[in-house]
């Protein structure tokens, strides 16, 4: 009686966690400061990587150090309240504290270079940042929908060209234009394990 | 790192509790929000996730060694050898790989105390002055490691100035000498490469002498197998069993006291009629068959002039030295193999800055004040200089050092030190080569380094420690200029900085040496007592390192603990055994510990290990084996006769990884002799080649990864584990986790013994998984957790694992390890910073075994693959393989028919173990080839 009952605990609580995890739209989470994507990429069309420099090349996309605002800010919106978490971190020197949106777990290793340098747009995983006061997590995120793409990648690929544009959409029919495209970047489909975990 | 009995027991019917009340709160979990930092200003070398090289150096006993250092966001993770720095040749000893671990030891000293209690490491240094600047010096005396650098030189200089009256002493427990130098302020080289015959009068050059990496992979370069088919050949005369003895074609089991009656042998038979005593018999004192094996040796020694080699180990008299010198001159070695050099140590071989000058120097009451730096001699000073007594004479004593040692503990004032890795600095290696050592990362808890010390004393401000050593090297013309500076800092090296051949003091004659040798004392009947560092802890130092603690000694297997070392003839004839915890009585002090019994040690002889029976430097140090330096006196530093041995009648475990030592006639480690393999190249024809599977073949694409093992090169040094462990995240069980046969080490060194138990002959032999392509576990696994990949590895997947351990029974290579606790989870603090960010840290209740270093393998593939190209043949290489100074792992693709790989497997001596399973495994042995001399057949090993 009492196995069968802590089973179906555990069925349910499954079931919960399970609806919550895969749930593709998630609330933003709440950050240390105003800073507008739909402003800096929707408005400005400031490229991707202008900020996070090393999604083409490294594991990780890159966080901008505090140092990146200050070009631009220098001259503008210098004296805002909603500057100020930024003169503060330059002047104490304590980094700012951003929440993640997108967090995978720790075992596994995925490599934004080589999924960028393939012809994977920020937008397949990340949404339309164009679009957003703040970034959410618009994908699950989940190994099904990883494994989705790594199966058959050939319809979610673009010209390396058009990797950080948002709301792209091709001339050609995707699978014509991605067969094309996996040929020229030598794009393969990977699912062995330890493609990403190890 | 504790040693674990039963992990808090949690019941059944708790369990099921607390299952329950977890399921209820489940649904309200989602992913933990996780925060990230960017820097506020990031520094241009720095890519997050991504690894930066630094080139630094590692002093031991003085000499340096180049080193590659990997920081991870600031945080130095894993360290390589300098392919370009001559002591290191891009590979590494155990004793580098586990620097990281001694960075991050959580048992590290964190703060100064003085004579109120805890101090600020300003009153440290204040303290030191004012004393220092009383009397000019007199009283005044310093006690430093071995140094060749030459900022600490100019440092002593700045003493001297200040303080005319102070003196400089300089204690290494584990390079002491036998009676005087043969040689004094020169260093002998040698390069073994170019030796085809190699005599080793107790030197452990493989494993133990310094700078044992390079000797090693100069040795093992000698070796070629696989073109032309020769290979050289070595004798080695030892007491215990060492590193290189196991490697020997013909070794000699003898008492330390008779190596000198060995060496007068020797030079005896090769002189001939050249030395003044002509037609003397040959030593009467040695047994018929040893003098038959001294004429076979000098026979081969003379049939190769220029071409051998004759090495003394530094545990023996000068007279010894004298004979490997006159030999090696006589055989027209000296200028080809072997050369001598200035030394680069700071006052080398100056008996006035020894220890026991400075004792003699206490003794009298001539020192008032003793600043000791990075030397610990009140755990390693001979016993009979009663240091412990001296130090309370000392009005005032400092001490800085890692952890709060011993010595440390009856010190009026402490400060921590600086690890290597957090330390501006310079060291010459072994050939004069100038290397410098620059900090990986800001000093963890403060600490002061030699430089502070000698410069606060001489009155003057520390200055910045980079700035201090760039001006030193400017100054000192030791490098040309700013981009030369900049250039070493780049390379970790200056480039063309080895001293030039000089030539030393002539040898005494050949007579005067044969008659020192034959007046030494003539081995009495009874016990010797002999000493050896460990190659684990080495003087003691390193006892505090749990990777050190837990690695398994490459002959004996033990782990965690030292023990008295016998014959197992010599066992037999004193009634003991194994794990007999034995009274050891020499020169008037006892020591009770347990014993092991060794093949191939010579009798009447027991050997110990210092290092052991620490009383500080934390939990993994303290309370734990047995303190040899108590039986070590001044006249006995190594070995000794009059020992008296009597049990006890109690017993004392030890963890010991291997307890089964033959190979039972079943051909695992398979070996030849030269000509034996020159005759039948196919003689391991029979375990390779294609067997027949009823298991479909795997769809097989790109790359196909696979290793191959060289056994003739081999010589189960051990770096290669702990390169594994430091990469892998292999966590330390301690020694109950040993003895229940929980070791978790992916790499292990197995090793066998063959023939006769008083001389066998030595077989060792990596293990790791084999990545088979028809792997027993895979098929077994009921969850899948294990599977085959593509490129043929056979992968781990540990959020699959239930536990079963089904893979592991199934393995016949017992390769797989099973987190019985969650090991990881007890490091905390610092040692948490110890962990590779690009592995897994693996929690309890799952399988894991080697990877290949996988994570090496994707970072190749995604890098290629971004770049548009495909992998290169040497482009990747596994944590053991680089450690390996002898490089007898190779690693890459079958794919791929150019490469180290590609080469190595050409060679017909290679072999599958356990071939006839089918298991078709990835990694490939070369087998051992061995070089006996045909004139010695039946005598030696």
């Amino acid at each position: 009686m009492i196995s069968a009952g802590v089973a179906g605990a555990g069925v349910v609580a499954l079931l919960l966690w399970r609806a919550n995890v895969a749930h593709a739209d998630a609330d933003p989470p709440p950050q240390p400061m105003w800073f507008d994507h739909r402003h800096h990429v929707g408005g400005f069309r400031i490229d991707c990587r202008y900020c996070h420099t090393d999604a083409d090349r490294a594991r990780t996309a890159g966080m901008p150090d505090t140092r990146t605002c200050v070009p631009c800010h220098e001259s503008v919106w210098l004296e805002s309240p909603y500057f100020e978490p930024v003169r503060r971190s330059l002047a104490t020197g304590e980094p700012l504290r951003w929440v993640r949106a997108h967090d995978l777990p720790d075992h596994v290793y995925f490599h934004h270079g080589v999924h960028v340098s393939k012809g994977i747009g920020c937008e397949t995983c990340h949404g339309r940042v164009d679009l957003m006061e703040v970034p959410r997590r618009v994908q699950p995120l989940t190994m099904e929908w990883c494994l989705e793409c790594h199966r058959d990648p050939v319809p979610h690929l673009r010209p390396l060209d058009e990797v950080t544009t948002m709301g792209w959409s091709p001339e050609r029919p995707r699978r014509e234009l991605g067969e094309a495209l996996a040929r020229q970047y030598a794009v393969r489909s990977v699912t062995n394990c330890t493609a990403c975990h190890w | 790192m504790s040693e674990r009995g039963q992990s808090g027991a949690l019941s059944r019917r708790h369990f099921l509790e607390v299952l329950g009340a977890g399921a209820a709160g489940l649904g309200a979990c989602g992913r933990v929000p996780e925060d990230v930092l960017p820097y506020v200003d990031q520094p241009p070398e720095v890519t997050p996730g991504e690894g930066t090289w630094y080139a630094t150096s590692f002093a031991l006993d003085g000499w340096a060694t180049g080193l590659l250092v990997e920081s991870r966001e600031g945080r130095p993770v894993k360290v390589e050898g300098n392919p370009a720095h001559p002591a290191s040749l891009g590979a590494t000893g155990i004793l580098e790989q586990a620097l990281t671990f001694g960075l991050y030891d959580g048992a590290r000293a964190r703060r100064p105390f003085g004579p109120e209690g805890s101090a600020e490491p300003s009153a440290f240094l204040a303290a030191l002055a004012s004393r220092a600047s009383e009397n000019g010096g007199a009283g005044f005396r310093f006690l430093l490691e071995p140094s060749s650098s030459p900022l600490v030189a100019r440092a002593m200089d700045r003493v001297r100035d200040a303080l005319p009256g102070a003196r400089v002493h300089f204690d290494s427990p584990a390079t002491m000498r036998s009676g005087p130098a043969l040689t004094p302020g020169f260093a002998a080289q040698y390069d073994f490469g170019l030796a085809d015959i190699v005599v080793s009068l107790d030197a452990d050059f493989l494993a133990a002498l310094p700078i044992n990496v390079r000797h090693a992979h100069d040795f093992m370069a000698a070796r070629d197998l696989g073109g032309a088919v020769t290979t050289n050949r070595l004798y080695v005369v030892e007491a215990g069993l060492s590193v290189t003895g196991a490697s020997a074609d013909h070794r000699l089991p003898v008492r330390d006291a008779q190596i000198t009656a060995v060496a007068a042998a020797l030079l005896r038979e090769v002189l001939g009629g050249t030395a003044a005593d002509a037609g003397a018999p040959v030593d009467a004192r040695l047994p018929a068959d040893t003098r038959a094996w001294v004429g076979g040796v000098a026979r081969d020694l003379l049939a190769n002039p220029g071409r051998s080699l004759v090495v003394a180990g530094q545990r023996q008299p000068a007279e010894v030295h004298a004979a490997a010198r006159i030999l090696n001159d006589a055989l027209g070695n000296t200028g080809a193999t072997t050369w001598y050099t200035r030394s680069a140590l700071l006052m080398a071989d100056d008996d006035e800055a020894g220890l026991p000058a400075l004792a003699t120097a206490m003794e009298a009451g001539e020192v008032t004040t003793l600043v000791m730096v990075g030397v610990n001699p009140l755990y390693t000073a001979p016993a009979d200089l009663r240091f412990g007594e001296l130090l309370a004479r000392v009005d005032t004593s400092f001490c800085v050092d890692l952890h709060a040692t011993e010595t440390a503990r009856n010190c009026t004032w402490f400060a921590p030190a600086l690890h290597v890795f957090e330390m501006w600095g310079d060291a010459r290696a072994r050939d004069g080569t100038l290397s410098p050592v620059q900090p990986l990362i800001e000093p963890l808890y403060g600490g002061l380094d030699t430089v502070d010390v000698l410069l606060a004393a001489a009155g003057e401000p520390p200055g910045d420690r980079h700035d201090r050593l760039r001006t030193s090297w400017l100054e000192g013309g030791l490098v040309a200029g700013e981009d030369a500076w900049l250039a070493a800092l780049r390379s970790g090296l200056v480039a063309d900085s080895a001293f030039p051949r000089e030539s030393a003091p002539p040898p005494p004659t050949a007579s005067e040496v044969l008659a020192r040798l034959d007046a030494r004392p003539a081995p009495d009947e009874g016990l010797e007592i002999a000493f050896v560092t460990d190659s684990r802890v080495h003087d003691g130092r390193y006892a505090t390192n749990a990777w050190l603690q837990e690695l398994p000694d490459p002959i004996t297997k033990l782990t965690w603990d030292n023990a008295a070392l016998l014959s197992p003839a010599t066992a037999a004839d004193l009634g003991v055994a194994t794990e007999d915890v034995v009274r050891l009585s020499f020169g008037g002090r006892d020591l009770e510990l347990p014993v092991l019994v060794v093949p191939g040690h010579a009798a009447n002889s027991v050997t110990l290990r210092l290092g052991g029976g620490r009383t500080a430097g934390g939990r993994v140090a303290e309370g734990r084996d047995f303190d040899a330096y108590r039986l070590r006196t001044t006249d006995a530093p190594w070995f000794g006769s009059g020992l008296r041995l009597e049990p006890t009648g109690a017993t004392h475990p030890l963890a010991i990884t291997q307890d089964h030592a033959s190979m039972e006639g079943r051909p695992i480690v398979l070996s030849a002799t030269l000509a034996a393999y020159r005759a039948d190249p196919d003689f391991t024809a029979a375990r390779r080649g294609p067997v027949p599977s009823l298991y479909e073949p795997w769809p097989y694409e790109g790359d196909q990864w696979a290793m191959a093992i060289d056994l003739a090169r081999c010589t189960g040094c051990s770096a290669c584990v702990i390169a594994c462990q430091a990469e892998n995240n292999v966590p330390v069980v301690g020694k109950d986790g040993i003895r229940t046969g929980r070791e978790m080490h992916w790499l292990r060194i197995d090793r066998y013994f063959a023939g006769d138990p008083e001389n066998p002959r030595v077989l060792v032999q990596p293990m790791l998984c084999q990545h088979c392509e028809k792997a027993p576990c895979e098929y077994v696994c009921p969850v899948n957790a294990t599977v085959h990949s593509p490129d043929g590895l056979n992968e781990m997947v540990y959020s699959r694992c239930v536990g079963t351990r089904f893979c592991s029974n199934n393995c016949p290579y017992k390769v797989r390890r099973f987190n019985w606790f969650d090991y990881h989870a007890e490091s905390a603090g610092t040692e948490r910073l110890l962990l590779n960010p690009d592995v897994t840290v693996r929690g309890r209740g799952v399988i894991e075994k080697c990877t290949f270093c996988v994570q090496r393998i994707r970072r190749a593939g995604i890098r290629a693959s971004i770049e548009g190209r495909t992998i290169g043949a040497d482009e990747v290489v596994p944590a053991c393989a680089q450690a390996c100074p002898t490089r007898a792992i190779t690693f890459g693709s079958l794919a791929n028919a150019e490469g180290a790989l590609a080469e190595r497997l050409s060679e017909p001596r290679r072999y599958a173990l356990l071939h006839e399973l089918g298991t078709r495994p990835r990694v490939t042995y070369l087998a051992e080839i061995s070089h006996p001399n045909p004139d010695l057949s039946g005598s030696g090993s």
